[in-house]
Parts: C-alpha cells; structure tokens; sequence
C-alpha cells in the first residue's frame, strides 16, 4: 500500500482552481498548502524554500516552471493533468480519473527522473524542428486520416543539411527534414518507431531524424506506419534515431523549435539531459519501468540518412526524387561484389568454354538435363547484373570491364560450340535446338522478368543463392551454343535465330536490371541517361523481328494444340496425328508431324498426306512425318 | 557520334516512335474490304428440302443457315442479290423431283440448294442433268448421287470416306476389335454406309459380331441385342435415322447392356434439334459430322456462328452450318461467271471449287461433283455436342 506525504504545497491557475477544495479534503490526510501560481511566481523562494512536495495542476508551461522550482529547491512533484491535456499524463504515465490522479500526486516516494533541457528550456516530452510528417501525427488517428495527413504533408517537402554534434564529439552531416527530441513521449507514431527506447532516466536524449530520400520510400515508409500494430524492433529506411547525453543540432537555415507544442526556440540548438534532476510521481507502470532500467547505452543509428558530399548535394538541390539515390560508399559491399563481378579471370574463361562444351553436346544429344547443367555453370549472368550497375551508375570502370568480360565469354562460348560442331561431322537439328531458334516478345518477357529477378537477387544478399535460378530461367548459353554451332556450319539464318535470342536476353536483363537497381536506389547522385538510352534502343530495335515472330509463336502453339485432335485418310488409310510441331528454319515453316498407322505408307500415301495438310495452310510448308506403325 | 545522337534522344522521343509504331499496326490490321454497290437485279435460287414432317430440322436449320451466309454477304460482286425461291419436298424423292422440274421451268431460278437426303438427291440428279440445272447437294452421302451426273454436286463427304473413317476410328483410336452393325434395308444411306463400314472394319482386323436390320425385327429389339450381347459385341454402329437409334438404345437400356455407341452424319443434330428431352440416352454416343461448336474454326466459321447466335439465339447446329457454307459455294461460283445467272457457268465453278473457307477448315468439289472436305467425330458429352476428333 502506498503511502502519502503528510504536507505538500498544492499551485493551482485559473484553470484549475476548482479543483483546490478536493485537494484540501484528500483521503490521505495531507495538509494542503493552496498558492496560486501568480502568487508563487512573485516570491517563489519565500513559499518553496524547505518544502518537501508540491503538487500541481496547470497548463505544460507552468508544470515546467514548478519542476524548474523543484530541481532548485530540491521538492518532490505530485501533477494532477487537467481534463484538456493529452499528452502529459501519457507520458508519464498519469491517471485520467480525478481522485486516482490526487492519489498519485501525494505519494510520498517520487522516483528520480531526468530533466531534458533544449536550449535551456526543459522539454517534458517531445521538441521538433523542421516537418516530420508521420511521425508526429497521433496514435489515435485513424488509419484512412493517417494515409491522406502522410500524403498532405508530404507535398512540398526538402531534405536540409543537418550537422549534428554529439558529446563524444563526433560530428554528424546528413539530410533530413525534420527532426525530432523525444522524452518517454508516448503519444505520437514516434514513440512506436523506438519504442521503449527512450527512458525517463537513462540520461539521455533521444532523437529521431525524419529523412524520405525519395517518393518510393516515403510510400512505403507510409504503409509501414499504417501496418504498425506494436512496437518495431527495426527502424524503417527513412529513419536514424541518436541516443546520447547531448546533441547539438544545427540546420542548414534557421529553424524554429517547437518544445511540447507550445514554447519555440531557434536552430541551433543545444540539447542535454540532467540526469536524476527531479522527483516526479509518476504512474505504476513508468515506475516500475524506472525501477527495472538497465544502464542506458548511446545509439547512432543513421545508416539509411544520406550521408557524404555527393549523396547530400543531391539530396538537399531539388525536391525529393521519385527514386532514391545512393553513394558508393553507402552499398560498399555490393559495389565491391559487382566490381569483383565485372573482373575477367581465367576461371571465368574456363567455366564459358566448359559450359559451352556442355551446353552443345547437350543439344547435339537433345538432352534437357544437359542443357540445364551447362545454364548452371555458366558464369554470365554476374558480369551483366555488374553491366547493368555500371550504365545505371555512369561507372565507366565497372561498365568497360563487365562489357569486355561478357563480349569475351561470348567470344569464347561461340569458338568453343564452332569447335564442338567441327568435331561433330553430322548435322541433326534437335528439338533443344529448334527451341532456341524462334525467339519471339515471350523471350523477351522472360528476359525482363530475369533481369529484374538477378537485380533483385544481387541486391539483397540473403537470397543471393536464387541467382542461379535466374540463370536457368533465361539460359544464356544454351542460344550462344546454337549460334556458335550455326557458325560452325556456316549457316547464317541457324546463326542469327539463336543469337538474336541471346541477344533478346542479354538487353532485356541489362536494361531490366539497370531498372530495377534504380526503383531499389542504388542510382547514383549525380546521374547520366546516355547507358539507359543505349539499352532502351536496343530493346526496341530488338523487339520488332521479336514482335514479328510472335505472332509465329501464336500460330504455332494454336496449331500444336490442335493437332493433338487431326487424323487423316489417305487412299484409305487411317493416319492419327499424336504431335505436331512448327518450326521456322531458314526462311521455311517446318512441320514435323508424330503419326500413327496400321498400314504401310507408300510415297503415293505420303504425297497426299502432305497436299492434305498444305490445303489447309495458306504458306508453304515443308512437312517431315515420323510414322510409327501399329501392329 | 552515335553517343551524341544518343544523348539528343529523349525518353519523350523513344516514347513517341513506340506509340507511332503501335498506331501503325493497328490501322494496317483495320483494313476493310470495299463495300459493294447493290445492282438492283435479284437473281433466284431455288431451295428445296424437308420444312415439314419426320426430317423437318434439316431443312428448317439449312434454311437458318443460308440466310446467315446472305446476311454476311448480300450482295454478288456485281451488286445483284440473291432471292431465295423455298419449297418443301417432306424428304420425299417424288416431290424433290417435281419440284425440280417446277423451279427449273416455272421459277428459272438460276441454282438449286437441295436439303434433302441421299434418297431425293439420287432422283434428282437425273431432273437436273435433264433441265440442265446445277443442283448442290448439302446432305447427301451416297456415293452414287454424282455417279454419272453432270449437274448435281455435293457439299459433304461421301459414304466411301465416312464410312472408311468410322471404321478405323473404332479400331485404332477407340481400339475397339468387336462391333455390331446395325442399320435399315429401306435407306440407301444406311444401307452403303454399313457396307463401308463393315468392309473396312474386317479390313483392319475387326470382328463384326452381328448385323441387325432395323425393319425386320419388327420393334422387338431387346432379344436381337441379347444375342450381339452375348456376342461380346463393344460396340454398336448404327447408320440409322435418330428415332430407330432411340429405340435400340432404349431397349439395350432394358437388358442393362452399355455398350459403345457410333451413327452416321445427321444423327447427333437430329437429336439434339428434334429429340432433345432424351438426348441423354445418347450420352457418350459417337457420330461422324461437319462440324462442332467446340472444335477451332475458320474465322469465316467464327462469324457465321456469332451471326446465328445473335439472329436466333441457338447454338449453330450441323444443318444450318452446311447451309450457310452451301450457299458460300454458290456466291463464290456465281461470282466467277460473266452473267451471274448462267447455270451451265456455275455448275461448271461449282465443281472446281478449291480452297474455300468454310466453317471447319477448307472445302472443295471435284470435277466429279464430290465434296472434299474435313470429317468430324462428335460425342454427346453432358447433353451437349463433344468434339473429339477431324480427319482430312
């Protein structure tokens, strides 16, 4: 059971002298000293000087005068909240009904708690500068309201340069547009993002550091906040939050400082925390909190903010881009693994002539499973995921040397099929390869959606391993294997099929990479347009023989569909169609038609087989029948 | 110099060559036909076919069917139309023949679309060979019906190909060995087509287990099928007229005996059109045909079936297909002659016809007068007509 000072001071205003007559006639047999503050205010150390406890109820600027009184003169503090205040008794913890919030007022074992001062003003819960859209708006409001108050306070929004000083001395340069000196603030999306970080008595200050660095991550930061159910144990990309006993922050321009939504002050400002400075009753719960804290560590969380020369001229020129931007040095790992990806080596010589071998003797064996090997071996994929960085990023480096490394391993890959293919006197044409010879726009979707699956993969090393998937998915060797065996056969119509697939590939992953590292931020500052235009060209001029096959593709797929239903008659013999496929090879419609037969055919039987099929198509076909023949 | 060029593009520009290529193609794929001016002239064509009693769907579905084809194209080339002239001949042979002479002399109708069956069209050859009258023959399978004439042609396949194909089918797709042939002495069709079937059957290696002639058993089909029963018989050939194959298949229904069933061309549309409430005895049943709803078509066929739908809110039926593809020949024949109503000219088009689109895949007519064109094999699945195979 708790128990109660036996004599306290009660300070009242205007506002709250209704409440002076239940305080005097308290249940605890406190004896009151009633003062109205105007009265305190003329003398304060005449009424204050060897009190032991003072309660009060007025409005913020008052309560934090009376605990400016209290850190002098050394009394513990009891605060009754009035019926309009919101935020202070949430955050500390005060309660709503008149009675409970005297009884607390009265006790007699106030813990000690610090007191934030902000350019010497005390801040009892929250001081911001510049906009925080967010992050200030409160935990009651609806989710609809929260949406469109994110947007509506997105609109006209600016980085500005921060320079941040720490009490180790470390200096701090990034971007931001607000920020924001939490105390145990509870009211706010704010107090969700750090959670219980921010104590009453750890001796800090905690500050959270509002920094969209473009309209992608400003949406998602919004749905972020939406979605927030609990407290975050991750802080969201667009966040840095510092934790130290003092912060000085200075902006760019100067800034007002709006302390616990009444007082201001201007940038710079100095903000540092007293620890254990006064006794405050606070609620069970932040008491108990107190009485369980563990010494407080300093945080430095910035590593999303923008930071260097590069990163903030960009961030603070113009408005907030659409996509985010990047400096080297923030993605250092990746740019070193791209870099390393763009190198040429001698294991990456041998791996394109081992996976070019597999992948030709694979076709020239029509095996799927061979084919599938040499997709996995082959090392292609990393320099043109390292190719699409180098355009996005204007890095000539990085784009010379994963375009040398991918020319050379095409280079390498057609000598190594044109050799295979010389060894190989015979010249079949396999499904596997007929497969790779009539790319169409569907070739290039599955291009786009590779590139940005291998951007994507690249850029998140946790699922670094689907990388090899991807490779499956587009399979750059196989087609340069078909081309180098055209090549080696010197058929130019074989060669240029299968090396427009791969060419198909090649631009679709490069351009579609270069898009998906630019939506995922790691555009560069200062940006160029020149590789992207190269690429977005060349994808054009790719999709027109592309989009000229498709409807190929279409015809193709209607009649292999159908066909699974055809039969003929033929000088009374009864052929059933169990596949068909069409192939265009050299200018020519092939179909190759799977037929079953009870009689033996005769060149006669053929002959009208194959008039029977060419009535039925408007464009001459070359018609190739394999019969098996039923006992 | 091209990374200059390069850089003077704008994503603006790239845009814009996209968007321009894009219009390109869909104004080249918009491209219409001239429309045709109307000559005033009408030029008669004589219909003839069963619009009343037992055979009526036949000719009231090819009738559907013609004027389908006349609604998408109304006009010859030369602008002049052509005024259907409609008799109906109750599938009775006498009555085609008469009516023949009677649109040939009285009408001078230019050709004659003729709905009927083998049965008038093996009579009629001779009355248009005599009035000198091209007479194209929608229904008719008999082998015979061209046999020695000049003058009459056919739309569909004969009995030779039909009953060659079914024969094959029920050996090597449904590889059934054992089959019962049931079919009516009093029908040239019925009577042809069974011989085919049974030829070629034994041909290849079947087994026929037993033949029934409907007319002979006088309705007491339950015991005759209790012995094709026994027989092991699998399945059950019926070239029959579609209340004959009710019959049969009611009375094996009453010795609890499914066997596979298969008819002839007309059967399953029959049912469907004229028995519809007992469509179901015929579910799994095969039919050779022309054409199914289910099955790919022609873009021509693809028309045809929407302009039927949205004129008679029906599902286009075997009978009303033949008919707008009937009338299609004669267009097309017509369309090649000078005068459009010299019926020596289109006799002689109407039997060169080569490659012309139907509703199914391509159609043409030998010099001889015979149809050349794709057979289907249709099933009654869940009520509704099935495709299931075409054979060329």
């Amino acid at each position: 059971m708790a128990s109660h000072v036996d004599a306290a001071v009660f300070i009242y205003t205007e506002h709250s002298q209704y409440l002076v007559d239940q305080v005097l006639e308290n249940p605890f047999g406190a004896s009151i000293t009633p003062v109205e503050f105007s009265t305190l205010s003329r003398d304060s150390a005449a009424i204050l000087e060897g009190v032991g406890h003072v309660i009060v109820a007025a409005r913020v600027p008052i309560i934090k005068t009376v605990l400016g009184y209290a850190q002098k003169y050394g009394f513990s503090v009891g605060i009754i909240p009035l019926p309009t205040q919101r935020e202070l008794p949430r955050s500390y913890d005060l309660p709503g009904k008149l009675d409970e919030a005297i009884d607390l007022a009265l006790r007699d074992d106030a813990p000690a708690i610090d007191l934030v001062l902000c350019n010497k003003q005390i801040m009892l819960y929250k001081a911001m500068m510049g906009r925080i859209p967010l992050l200030d708006a409160p935990l009651d409001m609806s989710r609809r309201r929260m949406f469109w108050h994110g947007l509506k306070r997105f609109v006209g929004l600016r980085l500005l340069t921060f320079n941040i000083s720490l009490a180790n001395k470390q200096k701090i340069r990034t971007a931001a547009c607000g920020c924001m000196i939490v105390q145990h603030h509870e009211s706010s999306m704010a107090s969700r993002i750090i959670g219980q970080d921010s104590g009453v008595s750890d001796g800090m200050v905690s500050m959270i550091i509002s920094s969209p660095s473009s309209i992608v991550e400003y949406v998602r930061f919004l749905f972020q906040t939406l979605n927030l159910s609990g407290r975050r144990k991750r802080i969201p990309s667009t966040i840095g939050y510092i934790k130290f006993r003092e912060i000085d922050i200075e902006s760019e321009t100067e800034l007002e400082v709006t302390i616990d939504g009444g007082a201001t002050t201007m940038t710079p400002v100095h903000c540092e925390t007293l620890q254990s400075a006064i006794r405050l009753n606070v609620g069970d719960e932040l008491r108990e909190e107190i009485r369980t804290a563990k010494s407080a560590k300093q945080k430095i969380n910035i590593q999303h903010l923008p930071k260097g020369k590069e990163e903030l001229q960009k961030a603070t020129k113009k408005a907030i881009p659409f996509f985010a931007y990047a400096s080297e040095e923030r993605f250092r790992d990746l740019f070193l693994a791209l870099r390393e990806d763009a190198r040429t080596n001698s294991m990456y010589i041998v791996l394109m002539v081992l996976s070019t071998m597999l992948a030709t003797v694979g076709l020239y064996q029509n095996s799927s499973a061979v084919v599938i090997g040499a997709m996995l071996l082959a090392p292609l994929m990393t320099p043109i995921v390292s190719l699409a960085m180098g355009l996005l990023r204007q890095d000539k480096g990085l784009t010379t040397q994963s375009t040398v490394k991918i020319i050379l391993g095409v280079v390498v890959a057609l000598l190594s099929a044109i050799l295979i293919t010389q060894m190989f006197p015979h010249k079949p044409l396999t499904e596997e390869m007929q497969a790779r010879l009539n790319p169409t726009l569907l070739d290039l979707a599955v291009a786009i959606i590779a590139g940005v699956a291998g951007a994507y993969t690249k850029a998140y090393k946790e699922i670094l391993q689907s990388l090899a998937g991807v490779a499956i998915a587009v399979a750059l060797v196989p087609p340069l294997a078909v081309a180098g065996i055209g090549a080696g056969r010197l058929d130019w119509d074989f060669f240029s099929q299968a090396f427009l697939l791969f060419s198909t590939n090649l631009v679709g992953i490069v351009l579609f990479a270069t898009i998906t590292f630019r939506v995922l931020g790691y555009s560069p500052a200062v940006r160029g347009r020149r590789g992207i235009k190269l690429v977005t060209l060349a994808l054009v001029l790719i999709a027109v023989p592309l989009y000229l096959s498709y409807e190929r593709i279409v015809e193709k797929i209607v009649l292999e569909k159908s066909w699974q239903h055809e039969r003929f008659l033929v000088n009374g013999k009864y052929l059933i169609v169990r596949n068909a496929r069409l192939n265009h090879y050299q200018d020519k419609d092939v179909m190759t038609v799977d037929i079953l037969a009870r009689e033996p055919l005769t060149r006669d039987d053929l002959n009208q087989f194959r008039e029977k099929i060419q009535t039925n198509f408007d464009k001459k076909l070359v018609i190739r029948a394999d019969v098996i023949y039923i006992p | 110099m091209l990374f200059t060029y390069l850089k003077s593009i704008t994503m603006d520009g790239i845009a814009r060559l996209v968007i321009i290529l894009i219009a390109t193609m869909m104004i080249t794929a918009c491209e219409r036909e001239p429309a045709i001016e109307p000559s005033g002239k009408t030029i008669s064509i004589g219909i003839i076919g069963p619009m009343s009693g037992d055979d009526f769907a036949k000719g009231q579905e090819g009738i559907k069917g013609i004027k389908v084809a006349q609604y998408i194209q109304p006009y010859l080339n030369n602008g002049d139309v052509m005024e259907l002239v409609v008799k109906d001949d109750e599938n009775n042979p006498d009555q085609t023949a008469s009516l023949i002479k009677w649109m040939a002399e009285e009408k001078k109708v230019a050709a004659i679309l003729l709905l009927s069956t083998s049965a008038s069209a093996l009579k009629a050859g001779a009355y248009a060979d005599s009035y000198k009258i091209p007479v194209l023959t929608l229904l008719a399978t008999h082998t015979d019906v061209t046999k020695d004439r000049q003058y009459i042609s056919q739309l569909s396949f004969d009995n030779n190909f039909q009953g060659q194909v079914a024969a094959q089918f029920v050996k090597d797709d449904l590889l059934l060995d054992r089959v019962a042939v049931i079919s009516d002495n009093d029908s040239f069709y019925s009577t042809e087509l069974a011989g085919e079937f049974i030829r070629k059957f034994t041909a290849v290696g079947g087994i026929i287990t037993g033949s029934l002639v409907v007319d002979q058993v006088s309705g007491n089909y339950a015991e005759a099928l209790e012995k094709l029963k026994g027989g092991r018989t699998e399945l059950l050939y019926m070239p029959i007229k579609a209340d004959q194959v009710l019959q049969i298949i009611k009375a094996a229904k009453e010795i609890k005996w499914a066997p596979e069933l298969m008819g002839g061309d007309g059967l399953l549309a029959t049912v469907l059109n004229q028995y519809r409430d007992q469509v179901h005895y015929l579910e799994g049943m095969y039919a050779t045909d022309f054409f199914s709803k289910h099955m790919p078509l022609t873009q021509y066929g693809d028309k045809a079936r929407k302009m039927y739908e949205s004129m008679f809110d029906s599902n286009i039926s075997t009978y009303a297909g033949l008919g707008a593809e009937a009338h299609t020949v004669l267009q097309t024949a017509m369309n090649k002659c000078t005068a459009a109503e010299n019926r020596e000219c289109i006799n002689k088009n109407i039997r060169s016809t080569e490659n012309l689109t139907g509703i199914a895949g391509r159609l043409a007519i030998t010099g001889e007068g015979k149809g050349v064109r794709p057979l289907i094999i249709n099933a009654i699945r869940r009520g509704e007509l099935g495709y299931v195979v075409k054979v060329y």
